[in-house]
Formats: C-alpha cells, sequence, structure tokens
C-alpha cells in the first residue's frame, strides 16, 4: 500500500502527452478481432470474483488490518459473485458494479429483484424473520445485529487486528 | 473535427445517435459467441454487442480504478469512429446528456425530460422508443454472477425507482459535479474505492452513489449489470462523465496517477501501460490526455 502524502503525488502527476493526432483505431472488421481474440476470451472465461475485502487504517500509531468475508446463500444455495466492503462500510458486488447498498442484505434483496428468473419462486424463508415486513428496514436491536443485518457489517465477517 | 453536444439541444446529434445506434446492432462481421467464450449457442455477435462484451470482460480493471475514465475515454472514441463509418458522417459527434441538469428537477419532471421522449431514448419500461425488440434485441446479459449469457428479449428500464436502500432517487446535481471539478489529486492510493480524489468522486463512490453511479441506479433495469452498455443511454452518460473529466482537465492540468514510478499501484493502472482494444491497437491513458484536437464539447460547463 503506497504511503505518498497528496502533496507528493500532485508533485509528481503526470504532465499528459500533448499529440495532437487520434491513437484509437476504430476498426469492426473480424480480421482485427480475430488478432486479439485469445486476449478477449481469456478475460470473458477468465474472470473470478473473491468474495473477500481488506481494510487498512493507521490510527494513532497503530496498523490496523479488518479482513471481512462473505459467505452468502441463497435457497441453500451458495451465492458467489465478488461481495465487498468499502472503508465506508458500503457493500458493493461484481454483478451490479455502480451500486454502494447499505448492507449485504440490501444488496441480496437487489439481486433478487434484478435477476427475478434466476432463482424460482421464492418459498419463504422457513419461518425466520429477517427483520423487512416489506416497507423498509428497521432495526431488531442486538439480536438482528448478531444475525449480521445490522449496517455496515458484514454477514460473517471475521475481523482481526494485526499489530 | 467532431463537436460533441447536449442531446437536447441538438437534434442532429440525437438523429444520427439512434441511427448509428441500431446500424451498429444490425452489424455483424463474422464475430461469434463461441470466438468471445459465452457458453451457449454458436451465434453471430453484432458490433453494438461486442462492446457489451468488452465492457463485462474488463469491469475489474477499467472500473473503481485511475483507469475508469481513459479506458471509457477510449470505449467512447471507438463507438464514436464506428459510428462516423456507419452512418457516412465523419463529423458526427457523439452526444452527451448533462443528467446534473435534469437533477435540478423535481423527481417527477425528471421522468419526463425531454431526452425520454420516444424520438429520443424514449419512457417505455420495456423496448423504450426507437429501441424494440425487433430492431434492438438483447442478446448478451449479465446473470447474477456478474457473467456474461446469451438471451433475446427487449431492453429494460426502471427510472427512477432506484435499488433495495436507494429507492426513488433523484438524479446527480449540480451541486456535485461542481464539487468534481475541485477535487484533487486525480486519483490516490490505494486506488480503488477508497481513493481520494477526482477520479472515485465523479465516478460515484466518494460520497457513495453519486455522478456516474447514481445515473446508472437511477435509470436501472439494464443499466444496473456489467452488461450496461447494452442500453444508448449508457454512452450518454459516460460522454457527460468524459466532459467532466474534460473540465476538471481544462481547470486543474492534464495529469494523471500513478505514473510509471509510483509505488504500490497496479502496473495495469499506470499511465503508460496499454488499454487493449479489441477494435484494433491499444492506447495508453497519456495518450488520451489531450484528445481536443480530436474531438471538442459544445460547453464544458458542468
Amino acid at each position: 500500500m503506497a504511503r505518498k502524502t497528496a502533496l507528493t503525488r500532485r508533485r509528481s502527476a503526470a504532465a499528459a502527452d500533448t499529440g495532437s493526432t487520434d491513437p484509437i483505431t476504430a476498426d469492426a472488421s473480424l480480421a482485427t478481432a480475430q488478432k486479439n481474440a485469445a486476449y478477449f476470451k481469456k478475460l470473458l472465461t477468465g474472470m473470478t470474483h473473491g468474495d473477500n475485502s481488506v481494510r487498512e487504517l493507521d490510527y494513532k500509531g497503530h496498523h490496523v488490518v479488518v479482513k471481512t468475508t462473505y459467505d452468502v446463500t441463497i435457497d441453500g444455495k451458495p451465492f458467489h459473485a465478488g461481495l465487498g466492503v468499502t472503508n465506508e462500510g458500503d457493500v458493493h458486488y461484481h454483478g451490479m458494479p455502480n451500486v454502494a447498498f447499505a448492507s449485504a442484505l440490501d444488496l441480496v434483496k437487489a439481486v433478487i429483484d434484478t435477476f427475478p428468473g434466476e432463482f424460482g419462486k421464492g418459498g419463504g424463508g422457513g419461518g425466520v424473520d429477517n427483520g423487512d415486513h416489506g416497507q423498509g428496514n428497521h432495526d431488531h436491536g442486538p439480536m438482528m445485529a448478531r444475525r449480521g443485518t445490522r449496517k455496515k457489517r458484514a454477514m460473517r465477517a471475521p475481523a482481526r487486528r494485526h499489530r | 473535427m467532431p463537436v460533441r453536444r447536449n442531446i437536447l439541444n441538438d437534434a442532429a446529434s440525437r438523429q444520427k445517435y439512434v441511427q448509428g445506434a441500431l446500424a451498429l446492432k444490425a452489424q455483424f462481421t463474422g464475430i461469434t459467441t463461441q470466438s468471445l467464450g459465452i457458453p451457449g449457442p454458436n451465434r453471430p455477435v453484432s458490433t453494438w454487442d461486442r462492446f457489451v462484451a468488452w465492457h463485462s470482460a474488463v469491469m475489474g480493471t477499467a472500473h473503481s480504478s485511475p483507469l475508469f475514465l481513459p479506458w471509457h475515454r477510449i470505449m467512447l472514441r471507438t463507438l464514436e469512429r464506428l459510428i462516423q463509418q456507419a452512418i457516412n458522417d465523419p463529423n458526427f459527434g457523439l452526444p452527451y446528456w448533462d443528467w446534473a441538469a435534469d437533477g435540478q428537477l423535481t423527481r417527477p419532471a425528471q421522468l419526463t425530460s425531454a431526452i425520454w421522449n420516444d424520438n429520443c431514448m424514449g419512457s417505455a419500461a420495456s423496448a423504450p422508443g426507437p429501441f424494440t425488440l425487433a430492431a434492438f434485441p438483447l442478446r448478451l446479459a449479465s446473470n447474477n454472477s456478474g457473467m456474461l449469457v446469451q438471451v433475446n428479449r427487449a431492453l429494460q428500464r426502471t427510472r427512477g425507482a432506484g435499488v433495495q436502500g436507494i429507492s426513488n432517487p433523484s438524479l446527480p446535481k449540480k451541486a456535485s459535479t461542481a464539487a468534481a471539478l475541485t477535487a484533487l489529486p486525480y486519483d490516490a492510493s490505494p486506488w480503488n474505492r477508497n481513493a481520494v480524489g477526482f477520479r472515485n468522486r465523479v465516478e460515484g463512490w466518494n460520497p457513495s452513489n453519486d455522478l456516474h453511479n447514481l445515473v446508472h441506479i437511477w435509470v436501472g433495469g439494464d443499466m444496473l449489470p456489467a452488461t450496461s452498455p447494452n442500453d444508448p443511454v449508457f454512452y450518454l452518460n459516460h460522454c457527460n462523465e468524459d466532459r467532466i473529466w474534460e473540465a476538471w482537465m481544462t481547470r486543474n492540468g492534464r495529469t494523471y496517477l500513478p505514473i510509471a514510478t509510483t509505488t504500490g499501484a497496479q502496473a495495469a493502472h499506470r499511465i503508460d501501460t496499454p488499454i487493449q482494444s479489441p477494435f484494433g491497437g491499444s492506447a495508453t491513458p497519456a495518450q488520451v490526455l489531450n484528445l481536443s484536437s480530436v474531438y471538442t464539447y459544445d460547453t464544458l460547463s458542468v
């Protein structure tokens, strides 16, 4: 992790290439596509998404590392799609790459909303109160927090502080 | 030289963009799903849909990273040139959507902005405006894991509805674009969603769900997954992002970070690392910082 100051970074920023020609080519032909087809095929077929995040913080002389792992199932089936968490506690996900969710539960609900055909018909949650009665998310207090529904808390988030 | 104009103020740009989108959707040059490694039957892939696959393939490097702006600049310019060829107009410039202007309207008025007229992007939740199922079928989409799959359905939007936890959002405001112009530096360690700087602000992670990201959320539907270039609104959004970047560079200098010697940054994100294109050669971030002799904007007032 780089530890340069903002001032140092500003001083070392590169000046732009002031060239005036268009460096971008645009050829839709098969021949051009075939030249780098293997590269893009590898990108598309080799996508892997870890469900881990590492957050680091230096605070009062202490170096803090928070590792978060999401272990999500939907109807008992593992849901692996690259969940992560930002320093602000927002949860994000590869499948909807432009959204910061307040919780992993909101994220999973959005996944089911956005890809309804991929999960079949919901069969209920086995009588478990999921804390959502249809009109927003309200807080059931510490019990719900222990079940991992609170904002800024991972569904399973083993966090270790080093040093 | 192409001039990129506000789609709401220039009927010719609007008409040509729609014409170009439909033309590239119908253009097949021999690329197939098999050649791209997309599972399912081997089917031809249109030029428009090749951009969808390209964007999906590079989600990990071209987003939430310093490459966000130069990578999309290359994508936009590539599309612009291919539309120029398709409609035989070398001066065609991609239009932009000044969404922050619409963001100043009330939420109901945002839904009836002229961009959603049926001769522009259309207002229907399915197969909007010119983008009917027959003329503009979606053939590639992301599944819930973010992987490309083959489909055959109409373009979908959920304008203004939002997603879980972000219901009924407003479009971004002018105050946010103004604040972005003063954000320094361009980018900073850790070079991701946690960075402080212009790129992360204009992408919409800091503060979260703002600017570019908020536009994806607001339009919804097919603008949510990594296959968001399915929707022609995608390019109007990114053209405005590119315009904001140009305004920022005009104000703050044509600088980019990380440079070649910046420690702690991925090599793929550096100013001199080539960005590969399936439509030809590569270009580095340094090479695309100043394209003011290639295209211009009608205004840099954001």
